[in-house]
């Protein structure tokens, strides 16, 4: 009790961000968990809902359909970030120096990034289109088959990830090369005095000092792809099939749309502690690399 | 010699990467322009070479369908400016709190409660926005601007907070003591000294947040209906039984990206501490 | 100096950007509201009392040109009739049906009309949230009910006895072909050597096959492009399980008074509510549609409305099976180039029926055909909430009645398709716009909607969420993640998970209740 007598302006300060962050992470956290345990769905509010215990969850092993969307939405974590991470390196490898042309690839790489993602997914539905789009159409001048990007299960996933891999590859390379920029000249003299090849500077100098930077950049792109949805929404609605249906598209489905709140609950809950999972993880090894 | 052929390649390659990026842009640009006649005809590249540009589907946008295109567009536009402006003005607060004042509440510190803020932005939307559209349906909340200004100032909070715990950090803190033996309060130091010497951190927290509401999707699409629509929405819900109808979609897509497009180029360089949260600098 | 210049230059915009456009928002749409006004207000002359004057109605339906374009276009003349103002909502389609639920359960949104399929009319005039119409409609001579197919009248706009909801669209799948390739002397002799038969209209789903296998990937009607044999429907979250029900249901729908015939064949049995949706009919039609893949262009697993529609008036394909969109859209020389070589009939059928009753398969001397009523049109509710309900009723019929959908009918782009005895028999009216003779297109949809082993669509509550179920099951079969068993038998164990939670009893009584049973 000690403690309320002595509100000080340090608390009215952090207050009202306190107030909103209980209001919108702690209480959601532990309502959504409180209606994983019950049937509540919007299209019987007159009737009530009842706690039915471990159902929900019990179910959520029985249903395809939540296996799959957990199935997809792990490769994308896993094939698409690991592909951003890749070919992002790569890139700000090229572009570190400070010279006029890359600060204009600097600039231009970047504009991806911030653009509304369901403009961004019409845009690449247009071009993808098998036959008013023009990506197949230059494939084709090439003498190259057509691609099914948006109607075969195979394809259709990795191209949720090129999409993804557009937008975002340019946040790789932007925070590799500011790790990169970083990174005192004095470890590359001395390298150069023992004429070390370009791949072994990379695998002995530049790679073991970006570790702490590349753990979190994949860490946050690794969390935000976890929760993706709109660019799915708009390219393929999760079809054909359930083949690019995410976690969070299957949470929206059952919740919004066939009114299931508790059943959907019980998905978002258990997305959240996969993240939570995820993370905890992974902050553990950043401290071990630190 | 040697030297020169991985230099040229690295040039085709970073040349192949602007052209990937810059087409998707491209692309949309040049469809706006498009009869659909250009478009079902197969991929016609450039305007005046393969095709006639027309402005139908622009006064499309613009004359025919305005009176449906602005209020949502309006709704964006106010809600995403007014959250981000709270999530400024209360962030600040609390990332100046944070810089300047020790907590310590049992075993949370400090640092504790900055990596509970952040640690919200990390919560899946899909299990927040549930409890949120029981909540609102109780409070009457759902499907107005208050609420999505509400959800949005919370959703950005923890973003600004981070941003601009920076920039506070950075201000010695003998100014505003100085300050404060002159004879200004704690609250008119903050105000009167410490903002404006962070301002440039509040604007790239403002941008940042402004962004981030205009490009929500997820909740605006559980969480209004009609009245408090948003432009995302507009355009997610193009494809229906009219066909798609690129070239309108292309005009939709320019006047919303256009914002975000602006901004990401003035913050360019706060972009990556921004979304970092700091941790890279 | 120049950095802190940029940062101030920043700083003035955004907040005049705040001050203007949070001004502007209110200005604009404080004009906006006053512009509208303005034009609503009919001139000061006629100071006779307008009997509406000062109402608002607000309708919810889906987003134009199709389906909502007529609501905007007729309500400035009702305006000027009665003063009442029409605000017209419009929701991308799907999504309309949470929208209108959740609006109707959660009272967010009061709407004042609602517009919607009629698979929802269970839901919607089932759960009690909008009113009978029966009255006025008695009361109503403008509305001319008579004139409407008995079909959609007294079918499809009722619920458990009384009028719910006024009919807008007769809906029904028919089968479109390319004259120019059938009827092409070449071709008919060179399908004959390869076939065995003639080359005509299919009167089954396998001689369909086989003329989709014999136009699809070579250019038949010389413009330089590959043709395909047919469009589908195949997309997810689109028209994809209205489109294989029409193709299922002469399957397992054997004409009454056969001695296997059972009420409602297509989705469940009438005394057990068990769904029938995993019996061998219902398999070998979906393996019918699966191997349509490989009859049409490359990408046709993400067709819907659009693209199938779109893509059959470019000229793309020889067969397709639609609502009567295509037909209207044929004529409209902006998008179509097949006008003079496009033909109809009714949906093709098939010799080998299953029998639920029997459990076995029955060979037809004839073929079984069973038009689908696919959808069951467009309806009008009055809902509960609405505060004037004598004008929402006035402005129905104005917009049904026939003098004005007649003008919906016959041009493309509403998705209004005939439901009047009135539209099918102006044929000058249609005449207007068509080029080709209407009366082919017209004497189909009329064959179709009168035949006399006619199956309606699912019109129980939770409709919306068996098809749900069975349109991501039908996606995985057709995009080779599951076999055509393995899906229905998916869709039948999902099915009969909904209808216990919906409540057994009840879900059967009024499925007896919608097949006419008690």
């Amino acid at each position: 009790m000690a403690g309320f007598k002595k509100i000080k302006i340090k608390h009215i300060f952090i207050l009202p961000t306190v107030l909103i962050l209980f209001a919108f992470g702690i209480f959601p956290a532990v309502a959504s968990l409180l209606l994983s345990f019950t049937n509540f769905s919007l299209a019987k509010v007159g009737e009530g809902f009842s706690f039915v215990g471990l159902t929900n969850y019990l179910r959520l092993f029985s249903d395809a359909r939540f296996i799959l969307s957990m199935r997809n939405t792990f490769i994308y974590v896993i094939l698409g970030v690991g592909f951003q991470y890749i070919v992002g390196m790569f890139l700000a490898m090229l572009i570190y120096e400070e010279t006029k042309i890359n600060k204009f690839y600097r600039v231009v790489f970047l504009i991806p990034i911030m653009l509304t993602p369901v403009a961004i997914g019409y845009t690449w539905r247009m071009m993808l289109h098998g036959t008013y789009g023009p990506i197949n159409h230059l494939l084709s001048i090439i003498n190259l088959p057509g691609i099914p990007w948006l109607s075969s299960t195979i394809v259709a996933p990795l191209t949720i990830m090129l999409v993804d891999f557009w937008q975002w590859t340019p946040f790789m390379i932007l925070a590799l090369l500011a790790g990169r920029m970083s990174i005192s000249p004095e470890y590359y003299e001395a390298a150069g005095v023992d004429g070390a090849s370009k791949a072994q500077v990379f695998a002995y100098i530049t790679f073991p000092i970006l570790l702490p930077v590349s753990l979190t950049v994949i860490l946050i792109r690794a969390i935000e792809v976890a929760k993706i949805v709109d660019i799915i929404y708009v390219l393929t609605g999760g079809g054909p099939g359930v083949s690019t249906e995410s976690i969070t598209l299957y949470g929206y489905i059952s919740g919004v749309k066939q009114f299931n709140l508790g059943y959907a609950s019980s998905i978002a809950y258990t997305i959240l502690v996969a993240i939570m999972v995820f993370g905890f993880i992974f902050l553990r090894l950043k401290e071990r690399f630190k | 010699m040697k030297q020169k052929i991985p230099k040229i390649l690295s040039h085709i390659i970073l040349i192949i990467w602007l052209l990937f990026a810059v087409f998707p842009l491209y692309w949309t640009f040049v469809t706006s322009f498009k009869k659909p006649i250009d478009v079902f005809q197969g991929p016609k590249y450039f305007p005046f070479i393969d095709f006639q540009p027309v402005l139908t589907a622009w006064k499309n946008l613009f004359i025919r369908d305005w009176a449906q295109i602005l209020p949502p567009y309006m709704n964006s536009i106010i809600i995403a400016t007014i959250s981000a402006f709270l999530a400024v003005i209360i962030g600040s607060m609390a990332s100046y709190a944070l810089s300047r004042f020790r907590f310590r509440w049992r075993f949370f510190s400090n640092k504790d409660i900055s990596f509970w803020i952040i640690s919200q932005r990390f919560f899946p939307p899909i299990a927040i926005v549930i409890p949120v559209l029981i909540l609102f349906r109780v409070l009457k909340l759902l499907d107005t601007r208050s609420g999505m200004i509400i959800v949005y100032t919370a959703f950005n909070l923890p973003f600004a907070i981070w941003l601009m715990k920076d920039y506070f950090e950075s201000i010695p803190q003998d100014i505003e003591e100085a300050a404060m033996v002159d004879g200004c309060s704690r609250f008119q130091a903050f105000l009167k000294i410490v903002i404006p010497l962070a301002y440039p951190g509040l604007i790239t927290a403002f941008l940042f947040s402004f962004v981030m509401s205009w490009n929500e999707f997820l909740f605006a699409l559980i969480l209004t209906f009609q009245n408090a629509r948003t432009i995302p929405l507009i355009i997610a819900g193009q494809s229906t039984q009219r066909g798609i109808e690129w070239w309108n979609i292309s005009v939709l897509a320019i006047i919303t990206i256009l914002p975000a497009l602006l901004i990401t180029i003035i913050i360019q360089k706060k972009l990556i501490s921004g979304l970092t949260f700091g941790a890279i600098k | 100096m120049k950095k802190s210049l940029l940062w101030l230059l920043v700083v003035v915009m955004s907040i005049s950007m705040i001050a203007v456009f949070s001004l502007a928002g209110c200005k604009a749409a404080a004009e906006e509201k006053a512009a509208v006004e303005e034009e609503a207000t009919p001139p000061e002359e006629e100071v006779v009392a307008l009997p509406y004057e000062g109402v608002e109605l607000s309708v919810v339906s889906t987003v134009g040109p199709f389906t909502s374009g007529p609501i905007k276009d007729h309500s400035p003349e009702w305006t000027e009739m009665t003063g009442g103002k029409v605000n017209l909502i419009e929701v991308p389609f799907g999504e309309l049906f949470e929208k209108i639920m959740s609006s109707l359960i959660g009272e967010v949104e009061v709407f004042d009309i609602v517009h919607y399929s009629a698979a929802y009319i269970g839901d919607i005039a089932g759960g009690g949230y909008v009113i009978p119409l029966d009255d006025y409609i008695a009361a109503d001579e403008r509305i001319a009910w008579d004139d409407i197919l008995p079909s959609y009248g007294e079918g499809i706009a009722a619920w458990d006895g009384k009028t719910y909801s006024v009919p807008f669209d007769g809906d029904n799948h028919i089968l479109y072909y390319r004259s120019d390739a059938i009827d092409n002397p070449e071709y008919k002799e060179e399908f004959k050597k390869e076939y065995g038969y003639e080359l005509a209209p299919p009167k089954t789903w396998e001689e369909y096959e086989d003329i989709a296998r014999y136009f699809n990937g070579w250019d038949w009607d010389n413009d330089g492009k590959v043709n395909y044999g047919t469009l589908e429907y195949m997309a997810r979250n689109a028209q994809t399980f209205w489109a294989y029900f029409s193709r299922t249901a002469p399957y397992v729908c054997l004409p009454l008074g056969h001695e296997g015939y059972v009420p409602g064949g297509l989705f469940f049995n009438a005394e057990t509510m068990e769904p029938y949706i995993n019996s061998p009919g219902h398999i070998k039609s979906l393996e019918n549609f699966i191997r349509m893949i490989e009859l049409g262009p490359p990408d046709m697993l993400g067709y819907a409305a659009s693209e199938v529609r779109g893509g059959f008036v470019a000229g793309d394909g020889a067969l397709a099976l639609d609502w009567g969109d295509i037909g209207t859209m044929a004529q409209n020389p902006e998008i179509s180039v097949v006008m003079g070589n496009i033909n109809y009939s009714i949906l093709p059928g098939t010799k080998e029926v299953w029998s639920h009753k029997l459990q076995e398969w029955v060979e037809m001397t004839e073929v079984n055909h069973a038009p689908f009523l696919a959808f069951g049109g467009w309806l009008f509710s009055i809902t509960n909430n609405c505060k004037n309900p004598d004008a929402a009723y006035d402005f129905l019929s104005f917009l049904t009645s026939p003098d004005i959908s007649i003008k919906d009918a016959v041009t493309g782009l509403t998705g209004v398709n005939p439901y009047r005895y009135s539209h099918f028999e102006n044929v000058d009216a249609w005449a207007q716009y068509w080029e080709d003779d209407p009366k082919l297109y017209l004497d189909t949809i009329m064959e179709t909607i009168d035949h006399p082993n006619v199956q309606l669509d699912l019109r129980i509550p939770g409709a919306f969420r068996y098809f749900d179920a069975l349109d991501v099951n039908l996606s995985r079969a057709l995009s080779g993640e599951i076999s055509a068993e393995q899906a229905l038998n998916n869709a039948y164990d999902e099915w009969e998970k909904i209808t216990d939670e919906l409540d057994r009893e009840k879900q059967l009584n009024l499925y007896r209740a919608s097949l006419g049973l008690q």
